[in-house]
Protein backbone atom coordinates (compact mmCIF):
# COMPACT_ATOMS: atom_id res chain seq x y z
CA UNK A 1 0.00 0.00 0.00
CA UNK A 2 1.42 3.34 -0.99
CA UNK A 3 -1.01 5.26 1.13
CA UNK A 4 -1.21 4.14 4.74
CA UNK A 5 -3.86 5.19 7.24
CA UNK A 6 -2.11 8.37 8.23
CA UNK A 7 -2.02 9.90 4.80
CA UNK A 8 -5.35 11.39 3.84
CA UNK A 9 -6.46 10.57 0.32
CA UNK A 10 -6.65 13.65 -1.85
CA UNK A 11 -9.26 12.03 -4.05
CA UNK A 12 -11.38 10.78 -1.19
CA UNK A 13 -14.48 12.79 -2.09
CA UNK A 14 -14.51 11.39 -5.60
CA UNK A 15 -13.77 7.89 -4.30
CA UNK A 16 -16.61 7.94 -1.79
CA UNK A 17 -19.02 8.94 -4.49
CA UNK A 18 -17.73 6.12 -6.70
CA UNK A 19 -17.94 3.72 -3.77
CA UNK A 20 -21.67 4.26 -3.48
CA UNK A 21 -22.17 3.85 -7.22
CA UNK A 22 -20.12 0.67 -7.26
CA UNK A 23 -21.82 -1.00 -4.32
CA UNK A 24 -25.21 -0.02 -5.74
CA UNK A 25 -24.31 -1.57 -9.07
CA UNK A 26 -24.58 1.78 -10.86
CA UNK A 27 -20.95 2.48 -11.81
CA UNK A 28 -19.72 2.48 -15.39
CA UNK A 29 -16.82 0.25 -16.48
CA UNK A 30 -14.32 3.12 -16.59
CA UNK A 31 -15.33 4.22 -13.10
CA UNK A 32 -14.90 0.68 -11.80
CA UNK A 33 -11.44 0.34 -13.34
CA UNK A 34 -10.31 3.62 -11.83
CA UNK A 35 -11.81 2.84 -8.46
CA UNK A 36 -10.50 -0.68 -8.00
CA UNK A 37 -7.01 0.33 -9.11
CA UNK A 38 -7.19 3.21 -6.63
CA UNK A 39 -8.28 1.28 -3.56
CA UNK A 40 -5.45 -1.18 -4.04
CA UNK A 41 -3.10 1.71 -3.46
CA UNK A 42 -5.02 3.74 -0.92
CA UNK A 43 -5.65 2.49 2.60
CA UNK A 44 -8.30 5.03 3.70
CA UNK A 45 -10.42 4.28 0.64
CA UNK A 46 -9.82 0.56 0.97
CA UNK A 47 -11.04 0.65 4.57
CA UNK A 48 -14.06 2.72 3.67
CA UNK A 49 -14.87 0.21 0.96
CA UNK A 50 -14.73 -2.70 3.39
CA UNK A 51 -16.90 -0.95 5.93
CA UNK A 52 -19.56 0.10 3.43
CA UNK A 53 -19.76 -3.36 1.91
CA UNK A 54 -20.00 -4.89 5.38
CA UNK A 55 -22.93 -2.59 6.20
CA UNK A 56 -24.75 -3.71 3.07
CA UNK A 57 -24.07 -7.37 3.79
CA UNK A 58 -25.34 -7.02 7.33
CA UNK A 59 -28.49 -5.29 6.07
CA UNK A 60 -29.18 -7.95 3.48
CA UNK A 61 -28.57 -10.85 5.84
CA UNK A 62 -29.57 -9.66 9.28
CA UNK A 63 -32.65 -7.51 8.96
CA UNK A 64 -35.61 -9.53 10.23
CA UNK A 65 -37.93 -10.92 7.64
CA UNK A 66 -41.63 -11.37 8.31
CA UNK A 67 -43.53 -14.41 7.26
CA UNK A 68 -46.46 -13.58 4.96
CA UNK A 69 -49.73 -14.41 6.77
CA UNK A 70 -50.91 -17.78 5.52
CA UNK A 71 -54.36 -16.57 4.46
CA UNK A 72 -53.28 -13.38 2.69
CA UNK A 73 -53.10 -14.71 -0.86
CA UNK A 74 -56.40 -16.51 -0.37
CA UNK A 75 -58.05 -13.31 0.94
CA UNK A 76 -56.82 -11.30 -2.02
CA UNK A 77 -57.85 -13.87 -4.57
CA UNK A 78 -61.35 -14.27 -3.19
CA UNK A 79 -61.85 -10.47 -3.12
CA UNK A 80 -60.78 -10.37 -6.74
CA UNK A 81 -63.12 -13.19 -7.68
CA UNK A 82 -65.96 -11.09 -6.27
CA UNK A 83 -65.08 -8.21 -8.60
CA UNK A 84 -64.66 -10.26 -11.79
CA UNK B 1 -43.83 1.19 -14.78
CA UNK B 2 -47.43 2.25 -15.19
CA UNK B 3 -47.69 3.00 -18.83
CA UNK B 4 -50.91 4.92 -18.98
CA UNK B 5 -50.24 6.27 -22.42
CA UNK B 6 -50.80 2.90 -23.99
CA UNK B 7 -53.36 1.03 -21.95
CA UNK B 8 -53.81 -2.63 -22.74
CA UNK B 9 -57.03 -4.50 -23.06
CA UNK B 10 -56.67 -7.83 -21.40
CA UNK B 11 -59.38 -10.47 -21.33
CA UNK B 12 -60.64 -11.46 -17.88
CA UNK B 13 -58.75 -14.71 -18.21
CA UNK B 14 -55.57 -12.92 -19.21
CA UNK B 15 -55.90 -10.55 -16.26
CA UNK B 16 -56.01 -13.45 -13.85
CA UNK B 17 -53.04 -15.04 -15.59
CA UNK B 18 -50.94 -11.87 -15.26
CA UNK B 19 -52.06 -11.37 -11.70
CA UNK B 20 -51.13 -14.90 -10.66
CA UNK B 21 -48.01 -15.15 -12.77
CA UNK B 22 -46.48 -11.69 -12.42
CA UNK B 23 -47.98 -9.99 -9.37
CA UNK B 24 -48.49 -12.64 -6.71
CA UNK B 25 -44.89 -13.93 -6.77
CA UNK B 26 -43.87 -10.60 -5.18
CA UNK B 27 -46.14 -10.97 -2.17
CA UNK B 28 -43.29 -11.75 0.18
CA UNK B 29 -41.34 -8.59 -0.70
CA UNK B 30 -44.55 -6.56 -0.69
CA UNK B 31 -45.59 -7.74 2.75
CA UNK B 32 -42.17 -7.06 4.20
CA UNK B 33 -42.09 -3.60 2.65
CA UNK B 34 -45.54 -2.88 4.07
CA UNK B 35 -44.53 -4.14 7.49
CA UNK B 36 -41.35 -2.05 7.51
CA UNK B 37 -43.41 1.01 6.69
CA UNK B 38 -46.23 0.45 9.18
CA UNK B 39 -44.64 -1.69 11.93
CA UNK B 40 -47.99 -3.39 12.35
CA UNK B 41 -48.98 -6.81 11.05
CA UNK B 42 -52.63 -5.98 10.48
CA UNK B 43 -51.86 -2.68 8.77
CA UNK B 44 -49.27 -4.40 6.61
CA UNK B 45 -51.78 -7.04 5.61
CA UNK B 46 -54.42 -4.43 4.76
CA UNK B 47 -51.93 -2.36 2.83
CA UNK B 48 -50.80 -5.33 0.75
CA UNK B 49 -54.35 -6.43 0.11
CA UNK B 50 -55.36 -2.94 -0.96
CA UNK B 51 -52.33 -2.71 -3.23
CA UNK B 52 -53.16 -5.98 -4.96
CA UNK B 53 -56.78 -5.02 -5.43
CA UNK B 54 -55.71 -1.72 -6.97
CA UNK B 55 -53.20 -3.53 -9.15
CA UNK B 56 -55.94 -5.75 -10.46
CA UNK B 57 -58.30 -2.83 -11.04
CA UNK B 58 -55.65 -0.95 -13.02
CA UNK B 59 -54.11 -3.98 -14.66
CA UNK B 60 -54.74 -2.54 -18.13
CA UNK B 61 -52.14 0.10 -17.45
CA UNK B 62 -49.56 -2.59 -16.71
CA UNK B 63 -47.68 -3.85 -19.72
CA UNK B 64 -47.16 -7.60 -19.54
CA UNK B 65 -43.54 -8.65 -19.05
CA UNK B 66 -42.38 -5.27 -17.73
CA UNK B 67 -41.19 -4.64 -14.19
CA UNK B 68 -44.13 -5.84 -12.12
CA UNK B 69 -42.28 -5.58 -8.83
CA UNK B 70 -41.46 -1.89 -9.28
CA UNK B 71 -45.01 -1.23 -10.46
CA UNK B 72 -46.48 -2.91 -7.38
CA UNK B 73 -44.07 -1.19 -5.01
CA UNK B 74 -45.10 2.16 -6.45
CA UNK B 75 -48.77 1.44 -5.84
CA UNK B 76 -48.02 0.28 -2.31
CA UNK B 77 -45.94 3.36 -1.54
CA UNK B 78 -48.73 5.64 -2.83
CA UNK B 79 -51.38 3.81 -0.80
CA UNK B 80 -49.20 4.11 2.25
CA UNK B 81 -48.78 7.86 1.80
CA UNK B 82 -52.46 8.42 1.12
CA UNK B 83 -54.02 6.18 3.72
CA UNK B 84 -51.59 5.28 6.45
CA UNK B 85 -49.12 8.03 6.82
CA UNK B 86 -51.87 10.52 7.55
CA UNK B 87 -53.05 8.65 10.60
CA UNK B 88 -49.61 7.68 11.86
CA UNK B 89 -47.85 9.70 14.48
CA UNK B 90 -44.73 9.93 12.43
CA UNK B 91 -43.82 13.46 11.36
CA UNK B 92 -44.89 13.91 7.79
CA UNK B 93 -41.78 15.34 6.28
CA UNK B 94 -38.18 15.16 7.20
CA UNK B 95 -36.35 18.40 7.03
CA UNK B 96 -33.97 17.78 4.19
CA UNK B 97 -31.83 19.94 2.08
CA UNK B 98 -31.58 17.44 -0.65
CA UNK B 99 -30.42 19.49 -3.56
CA UNK B 100 -27.21 20.69 -2.01
CA UNK B 101 -23.98 18.88 -2.79
CA UNK B 102 -23.65 16.28 -0.16
CA UNK B 103 -20.04 15.30 -0.55
CA UNK B 104 -18.62 18.34 1.16
CA UNK B 105 -15.14 18.32 2.58
CA UNK B 106 -16.27 18.01 6.17
CA UNK B 107 -18.12 14.85 5.28
CA UNK B 108 -15.10 13.47 3.51
CA UNK B 109 -12.77 14.07 6.43
CA UNK B 110 -15.15 12.34 8.78
CA UNK B 111 -15.06 9.30 6.55
CA UNK B 112 -11.28 9.05 6.48
CA UNK B 113 -11.21 7.62 9.98
CA UNK B 114 -14.42 5.66 10.35
CA UNK B 115 -14.71 4.56 13.94
CA UNK B 116 -17.30 1.94 13.15
CA UNK B 117 -15.37 -1.26 12.61
CA UNK B 118 -16.17 -4.13 10.34
CA UNK B 119 -15.71 -6.61 13.21
CA UNK B 120 -18.28 -4.75 15.29
CA UNK B 121 -20.76 -4.99 12.46
CA UNK B 122 -20.16 -8.67 12.01
CA UNK B 123 -20.96 -9.29 15.66
CA UNK B 124 -24.30 -7.54 15.44
CA UNK B 125 -27.36 -9.69 15.49
CA UNK B 126 -30.52 -9.11 13.51
CA UNK B 127 -32.24 -7.10 16.23
CA UNK B 128 -29.64 -4.37 16.34
CA UNK B 129 -29.55 -3.92 12.60
CA UNK B 130 -33.33 -4.06 12.34
CA UNK B 131 -33.71 -1.53 15.16
CA UNK B 132 -31.19 0.80 13.56
CA UNK B 133 -33.06 0.66 10.27
CA UNK B 134 -36.45 1.06 11.92
CA UNK B 135 -35.33 4.10 13.87
CA UNK B 136 -34.80 6.09 10.67
CA UNK B 137 -37.52 8.46 9.48
CA UNK B 138 -39.77 6.76 6.97
CA UNK B 139 -38.35 8.47 3.87
CA UNK B 140 -34.82 7.48 4.77
CA UNK B 141 -35.88 3.98 5.78
CA UNK B 142 -37.67 3.56 2.48
CA UNK B 143 -34.66 4.25 0.26
CA UNK B 144 -32.52 1.80 2.18
CA UNK B 145 -35.20 -0.88 1.95
CA UNK B 146 -35.63 -0.33 -1.77
CA UNK B 147 -31.92 -0.23 -2.57
CA UNK B 148 -30.19 -2.51 -0.11
CA UNK B 149 -32.90 -5.01 0.76
CA UNK B 150 -34.84 -5.18 -2.49
CA UNK B 151 -32.07 -4.37 -4.95
CA UNK B 152 -33.92 -1.78 -7.03
CA UNK B 153 -31.82 0.41 -9.33
CA UNK B 154 -31.70 4.20 -8.92
CA UNK B 155 -33.93 4.52 -11.94
CA UNK B 156 -36.53 2.14 -10.55
CA UNK B 157 -36.41 3.90 -7.20
CA UNK B 158 -36.94 7.26 -8.87
CA UNK B 159 -40.09 5.89 -10.49
CA UNK B 160 -41.37 4.19 -7.36
CA UNK B 161 -40.88 7.33 -5.29
CA UNK B 162 -41.67 9.93 -7.96
CA UNK B 163 -38.45 11.82 -7.35
CA UNK B 164 -35.46 12.58 -9.62
CA UNK B 165 -32.48 10.21 -9.61
CA UNK B 166 -30.30 12.92 -8.06
CA UNK B 167 -32.68 13.09 -5.13
CA UNK B 168 -32.64 9.30 -4.81
CA UNK B 169 -28.87 9.41 -4.53
CA UNK B 170 -28.68 12.24 -2.03
CA UNK B 171 -31.44 10.75 0.09
CA UNK B 172 -29.70 7.37 0.07
CA UNK B 173 -26.43 8.97 1.02
CA UNK B 174 -28.00 10.75 3.96
CA UNK B 175 -29.95 7.67 5.00
CA UNK B 176 -26.78 5.60 5.04
CA UNK B 177 -24.93 8.14 7.12
CA UNK B 178 -27.77 8.20 9.63
CA UNK B 179 -27.82 4.42 9.71
CA UNK B 180 -24.07 4.32 10.20
CA UNK B 181 -24.41 6.65 13.19
CA UNK B 182 -26.98 4.33 14.74
CA UNK B 183 -24.82 1.29 14.13
CA UNK B 184 -21.87 3.16 15.58
CA UNK B 185 -23.70 3.79 18.83
CA UNK B 186 -24.75 0.13 19.00
CA UNK B 187 -21.13 -0.84 18.45
CA UNK B 188 -20.06 1.49 21.25
CA UNK B 189 -22.62 0.02 23.60
CA UNK B 190 -21.26 -3.41 22.72
CA UNK B 191 -17.85 -2.24 23.87
CA UNK B 192 -16.14 -1.64 20.56
ZN1 LIG C 1 -8.12 7.12 -1.77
Amino acid sequence: MENNDKTPCNEHVKCMELLELILDGEAKDGEKDYYFAHIEQCMPCYRAHNLESAIRTVLRNNVDKKEVPADLVHCIKSKIRETV
Amino acid sequence: MADNDHPQRYSEQKKVQIFDGEFLPHIDAMYNFAYRLTFDEDDAKDLVQETYLKAFRFINSFEEGTNAKAWLFRILKNSFINDYRKKSKEPNKVDYNEVETYYNSEDANAEITPDLRVEALQDMIGDEVTNALNSLAVDFRTVIILCDLEGFTYEEMAKILDIPIGTVRSRLHRARNLLKDKLKSYAQSMGY
